[in-house]
């Protein structure tokens, strides 16, 4: 290929354009690292602001549960997700709460409704994160509910049960979602 | 069967994918999804804030790798060749949709097989799936469903290294974020191989890919066209026996089809997603891979299956058309039937009737 001498004015041109690029680039590499840290704070502070609103939120419930009030726990629970049907973190407590009651098949129901609507409660490393409980429900009772499902296959209630038994064995295996 | 030069580099690439595609999950990436083209597209696009899902937002340094490695060799081979101008739109329109069978079905062809492989059976309406759509594509090409062939003559000389270049920037991106590249901090997508690892498998993959002409759905496509002479045969085979052994030997072969990672058990659509998948790959001439591999070489016809596979990888995220272990959500049953709805469409009007 030749380059005649409009081919070498675009080369120059382009030449100099990267290297005005690399200039601006260069300018701009304080102001990203400090754009990069503001935006890790604002997402540390989201993190911690709605971990305070939920505490608060469900301190009432957390206090019953402590005082190992159950049912007194599921009825203030029941208030605030009157007026909050869509937090994951009243479905995890729920689950928690009917886990302590010995009722797994609503603790799985209820623990699959809030993974469902926020994953980071199954996440390891997440602050919120219940993944050693939902690990030992799925553990102690999903062989008991895959023989109760054999033994009576028509019945919606145990085949219910099982898939969210395996749903929350499935998002405890990880995968990409 | 003649174990030629050309047969022993597939096996080989067969060996690799099978290798890293089960140890980068070992060395950090989601279980099953050491290598998944569509859930890297997804990932990508949302640390390109093409979406908000913050659990899925990383620039997966093996995507790069995948186009970088290719490049590389076609260039050292003096194989890169700029060349394209057959349908452009309707392939645009095939990568969205392919990354919608993906998604529906969650996963690529080559994370169908390493979910195969990983013991989780319920890819097996993937694999049913994947060799019908193969066959249907198949059958479109002998009645004259082509979208025409590429020709040098008509991309501009130097088109062909619009991807490489995008790539490129992404890699400077990897290295350097600029202010907009987001990740995750949490869910799958906080789950990563140490960077320099992932991006030299893609590129070592890239590269054999490029040397190989390796294809999850051309090996299917040429095992229904010649049988047992078809070499991609034993690169499929040696994929498939290689990511068996090494997730045994990881201590991941776990059989069974319930509670397995990133899967769900609606199997009619993981059978319809991948069906499209293979289809819409025979009509484009391979699988995801395949088109990033070929972008690498200066194919700009699948430099435009790529564009559409990243708008995909945004949207099926946006809309909600991605499935979950939970199951397939309405939107993204929908988005499946309206890709065959084209895909109909083409074979009907795009025939060549001569």
């Amino acid at each position: 290929m030749k380059f005649d001498r409009f081919d070498r004015l675009i080369i120059v041109f382009l030449l100099l354009t990267i290297v005005g690029l690399s200039l601006l680039l260069s300018r701009t590499i304080p102001e990203r690292t400090t754009k990069i840290e503001t935006r890790n704070m604002e997402r540390e502070l989201a993190a911690q602001a709605r971990q305070a609103l939920l505490d608060k939120l469900y301190s009432p419930v957390a206090a019953s549960m402590q005082a190992g009030q159950m049912q007194e726990a599921l009825l203030k629970l029941e208030e605030i997700n009157v007026r909050y049907p869509g937090e994951a973190h009243g479905f995890i407590l729920k689950g928690e709460i009917f886990d302590r009651l010995g009722v797994p098949d609503k603790a799985a129901a209820s623990l699959v409704q809030g993974v469902k609507l926020n994953g980071d409660y199954i996440d390891k490393r997440s602050s919120v994160s219940r993944r050693d409980l939902i690990t030992r429900l799925v553990d102690s009772t999903l062989p008991g509910a895959v023989s109760a499902y054999r033994n009576s296959p028509v019945n919606a209630v145990l085949k219910e049960n099982l898939a969210n038994l395996n749903y929350l064995k499935s998002r405890l295996a990880g995968g990409c979602e | 069967m003649r174990f030629d030069r050309h047969t022993i580099t597939i096996i080989v690439s067969g060996l690799l994918l099978g290798f890293f595609g089960v140890m980068l999950s070992v060395w950090g990436n989601p279980e099953n999804s050491g290598i998944c083209v569509s859930c890297f597209i997804e990932n990508s696009a949302g640390a390109l804030g093409l979406h908000n899902n913050s659990r899925l937002q990383y620039l997966r340094p093996e995507l790069v790798g995948f186009v970088l490695g290719a490049f590389a060799l076609a260039l050292s081979r003096r194989e890169f060749r700029s060349r394209g101008g057959s349908a452009p739109l309707l392939r645009f329109a095939s990568g969205f949709f392919l990354i919608v069978g993906c998604a529906v079905f969650i996963g690529c062809p080559i994370k169908l097989f390493l979910r195969f492989t990983a013991g989780d059976l319920t890819a097996l309406c993937g694999v049913a799936g994947l060799v019908f759509g193969v066959w249907c594509g198949l059958k479109g090409l002998a009645h004259g469903v082509e979208l025409g062939r590429l020709s040098p003559a008509a991309a501009p000389k130097g088109s062909g290294l619009l991807s490489p270049l995008l790539f490129s920037m992404l890699l400077i991106f990897i290295f350097i974020p600029p202010v907009f590249v987001i990740a995750s901090d949490k869910g799958s997508s906080a789950q990563h191989a140490p960077l320099f690892v992932s991006l030299a498998a893609g590129l070592v993959l890239g590269a054999v890919a490029q040397a190989s002409r390796f294809c999850i759905t051309g090996a299917v496509r040429d095992v229904l066209l010649m049988g047992r002479r078809a070499p991609l045969l034993w690169g499929g085979g040696a994929f498939i026996v290689s990511a068996f052994v090494v997730n045994i030997a990881s201590g991941r072969f776990n059989p069974g089809f319930a509670g397995q990672p990133g899967s769900h058990q609606e199997y009619l659509w993981g059978f319809l997603g991948m069906m499209l998948v293979g289809w819409l790959s025979v009509l484009i001439g391979g699988c995801p891979f395949r088109q990033l591999v070929k972008s690498g070489e200066g194919d700009t016809d699948a430099t435009l299956v790529v564009a559409g596979m990243f708008l995909a990888g945004a949207l099926v995220q946006g809309w909600n058309l991605a499935a979950t272990s939970a199951g397939v959500p309405l939107g993204g049953k929908i988005a499946v039937l309206a890709g065959f709805m084209m895909l109909l469409a083409v074979s009907v009007l795009v025939r060549d009737r001569g």
